[in-house]
C-alpha cells in the first residue's frame, strides 16, 4: 500500500464539493421550507383523520 | 470523416434552436424562457458552460504535462465552490429580487446611472475579452483537426451562434447547451474511464518514477504551493460572480430547481473536470512526447478510441467551445438591447418590438465577433488577459457588500469597480514589463481586490446612503425566493402535495448523490493514492 496524500486532497475536495452543496442545500429547506412543509403534513393528516372518522360513522348501524 | 462530423453536429445544434424560435412570444421568454427551465435543462447549461475548452485543451494539457493535479487539486476545487457560490447565493438572491440580466441588480439596488454605465461596460469588455479568446484558441485547433480554413470554422460557428442567440434567445441557448452537456458527459463518462482503463492504473501510478512529482500537488514541474492556493483564489473568486455562470439560473421554474441544480450541477463539474484531466494523464503512458501538450485530449480522442467515439469527442470538443461562447455572447447582446437601450437611454418599448431589439443586438454582437476573431488584432490577446477576472476584482466585493451591508452606496460601488479594475490592470502592466516585481505567490488579482475592497469600505464609511438605497436594501433582505415558490405552489390546486413531494424529492437527490460521489471519488482514490 502506498498512501498518497495529494490524492487524498484531490478527490477529498471533489466529495466536499457535493458535500457542502449538500450541506447548503439542507440548511436552506430546513430553514426556509420546513416550517411550512411540517404544518402542511399536519393539516393533511389530520384532514385525513377527520375523513376517515367521518367514514367510521356513517359505517355504524344506525339506532331509529 | 471529421467534417461530416463537425456539419452534422452544427446543423444538429441550429434546426434545434431554430425550432424553438416558436416560443418566443414575449421578453419575458427571449431573456429567461418565460422562467419555464426545468432541473435537467438548468443543469445541462449550467455544466456546459462551466465546462470550456480551456479544461478540454488548457488544463488538460497541464495534467498531461505536469500531472493531473497541478490545477485539479485546488484551482479547479476554486472553481467548484465559486460555482456553488455562484447559483445558490449570488443567482438565487438576485433570482428573488426578480433580475432578468445582473444588470438589473445594479439599477434596482442603487439607481444610479453611473454605476449602471461602469458595470455595463466592464460586463461587455468581460464577457466579450474572454469569449472571443476562447473562440480563437479552440477554432484554430478544430480547423487543423477538421482541415478547413480558421475564417471558416468562425463563419460557421457564428451563424450556428445567430441562430441560438438572436432567433431563440434564452431558449436556444439553454436548450442546446443541455444537447452539449450530453455530448460532454459522454467524453467525461465514456472516452476518459476508456482511456484510463487503456493505460491501466497501476501504469499510470508508475508515472511518477518517470516524471517524479507527476502525483503531487506541485505536479513534475515542482510548483511552489503559493502558486496553486493562488489558483484556488482566482478561480473561486471569478466562478463566484461571472455573469455566465449566475444568470444561469434565471430562467429556473421555481426555486426547488435551483436547489436541485446546486446538488447535480455542482456534483457535475468536478466530475467531468477530474475524469478528463485523469484521462490527460492517462495519455501520459498511451502517447508520451504529444507537442503541444494542449492537444493531448485531442489525439487521445482521434487516435485511442474508435471513429464514432472519436467522432463524439469532436463533438464534445465543439460543444465545449460554443455552450461557453453561446452564454457569453446572448449575454452581451442581452446588455446591449435590455440594460444599454431600454433602462440607460430609457426608452419604452412594447413586448414586440423588445424582441426585436434583442434580435438586432444579437446579430450585431455576432457579426462583432466574427470579424475580431477572424481578424485576431493584438489588442484582443491584450484584453483577455484581464477580461476574465474583471469579474472577480470589480464585481464581487461590489455584489456581496450590496448584498450585505446597509451602508452601501452609488458611491462606494464606483469606487470598488474603478479601484479593483484600474489598479488590476496598472499592476499587470507594470509587472508585465518588468517595471515591478510583487513577492513571491501574490499576483495583480489579489493586489486589486484588496484596493477594491478597501476603497469601498472607506467610502461607503464616508458617503450616506441615498433613501433608495437604504429601501432597496431592506427590501432585498425581505425577498426569499422560497416565499414565492411556496406562494406559487399552494395557490395551484393539489399545489401543497406537490409542494411536499418537491421538498422530499430535494432529500432524495442529495443522499443519492452524496453516495454517487462518495463511491466515484472513493474508487478513484484507492485506485490511485492506495
Amino acid at each position: 500500500m502506498n498512501f498518497n496524500p495529494h490524492l487524498l486532497l484531490l478527490f477529498g475536495n471533489a466529495f466536499l464539493t457535493t458535500a457542502l452543496s449538500v450541506a447548503i442545500v439542507a440548511w436552506i429547506l430546513i430553514r426556509e421550507y420546513r416550517p411550512t412543509v411540517k404544518r402542511l403534513s399536519r393539516e393533511n393528516e389530520a384532514s385525513r383523520e377527520s375523513a376517515s372518522h367521518d367514514r367510521d360513522v356513517d359505517a355504524l348501524p344506525h339506532r331509529e | 470523416m471529421t467534417l461530416w462530423i463537425f456539419c452534422l453536429v452544427l446543423t444538429a445544434y441550429v434546426v434545434v434552436a431554430a425550432s424553438l424560435a416558436r416560443f418566443i412570444k414575449n421578453k419575458d421568454d427571449f431573456y429567461v424562457m418565460g422562467q419555464q427551465g426545468s432541473t435537467l435543462l438548468i443543469v445541462g447549461t449550467l455544466a456546459a458552460t462551466f465546462l470550456s475548452a480551456v479544461t478540454l485543451m488548457g488544463i488538460a494539457g497541464i495534467s498531461y504535462s505536469e500531472g493531473p493535479l497541478v490545477i485539479g487539486a485546488l484551482g479547479s476545487f476554486g472553481a467548484w465552490i465559486g460555482t456553488l457560490i455562484a447559483v445558490v447565493f449570488i443567482g438565487r438572491k438576485l433570482k428573488a429580487m426578480g433580475c432578468r440580466t445582473m444588470m438589473d441588480f445594479f439599477d434596482n439596488r442603487f439607481d444610479n446611472k453611473w454605476v449602471s454605465v461602469v458595470a455595463l461596460v466592464l460586463m461587455v469588455i468581460g464577457l466579450l475579452g474572454y469569449g472571443i479568446i476562447q473562440l480563437i484558441g479552440a477554432g484554430l485547433v478544430l480547423a487543423e483537426i477538421i482541415d478547413i480554413p480558421f475564417p471558416v470554422i468562425i463563419v460557421a460557428f457564428t451563424l450556428a451562434l445567430l441562430v441560438f442567440c438572436s432567433l431563440s434567445g434564452m431558449y436556444g441557448v439553454v436548450y442546446t447547451d443541455t444537447m452539449m452537456f450530453f455530448t460532454m458527459l459522454a467524453i467525461a463518462f465514456l472516452i476518459a474511464p476508456m482511456l484510463i482503463d487503456d493505460a491501466g492504473f497501476e501504469t499510470m501510478r508508475g508515472l511518477s518514477e518517470k516524471l517524479p512529482g507527476f502525483w503531487t500537488l506541485g505536479g513534475a514541474n515542482d510548483r511552489p504551493l503559493g502558486w496553486s492556493i493562488s489558483q484556488f483564489l482566482v478561480w473561486i473568486l471569478f466562478f463566484a460572480c461571472t455573469p455566465a455562470l449566475v444568470s444561469r439560473v434565471f430562467p429556473a421554474k421555481n426555486d426547488f430547481v435551483i436547489l436541485k441544480v446546486a446538488v447535480i450541477g455542482v456534483f457535475f463539474a468536478p466530475a467531468m473536470q477530474l475524469l478528463v484531466f485523469l484521462a490527460a494523464g492517462a495519455m501520459q503512458v498511451l502517447d508520451p512526447g504529444i507537442e503541444p501538450a494542449d492537444r493531448a485530449m485531442v489525439v487521445g480522442f482521434m487516435e485511442h478510441t474508435n471513429p464514432a467515439l472519436a467522432g463524439v469527442g469532436l463533438a464534445g470538443l465543439m460543444a465545449s467551445i460554443m455552450s461557453t461562447a453561446s452564454t457569453l455572447f446572448v449575454l452581451t447582446g442581452f446588455a446591449l438591447a435590455r440594460d444599454l437601450y431600454e433602462k440607460l437611454f430609457d426608452r419604452q418599448v412594447s413586448e414586440r418590438r423588445g424582441v426585436m431589439l434583442g434580435r438586432i443586438s444579437q446579430a450585431l454582437v455576432a457579426i462583432v465577433v466574427c470579424v475580431v476573431a477572424i481578424s485576431r488584432p493584438a489588442g484582443i490577446y491584450w484584453i483577455s488577459i484581464y477580461a476574465g477576472a474583471i469579474f472577480a476584482v470589480a464585481w464581487l466585493p461590489t455584489i456581496v457588500a450590496a448584498l450585505k451591508w446597509r451602508r452601501m452606496s452609488a458611491q462606494a460601488a464606483l469606487a470598488c469597480m474603478l479601484v479593483g479594475s484600474i489598479s488590476f490592470i496598472v499592476v499587470g502592466e507594470l509587472q508585465r514589463h518588468d517595471w515591478i516585481s510583487l513577492p513571491a505567490h501574490v499576483d495583480n488579482l489579489m493586489i486589486a481586490i484588496v484596493l477594491g475592497t478597501l476603497a469601498l469600505i472607506v467610502v461607503g464609511l464616508w458617503c450616506r446612503p441615498s433613501e433608495h438605497e437604504v429601501a432597496s436594501f431592506d427590501a432585498l433582505r425581505a425577498q426569499r425566493l422560497s416565499d414565492s415558490t411556496m406562494r406559487d405552489f399552494l395557490a395551484r390546486e393539489g399545489g401543497a402535495r406537490q409542494l411536499v413531494r418537491e421538498y422530499r424529492r430535494v432529500w432524495g437527490i442529495m443522499v443519492l448523490f452524496v453516495l454517487i460521489a462518495l463511491a466515484l471519488w472513493g474508487y478513484l482514490f484507492v485506485k490511485l493514492g492506495l
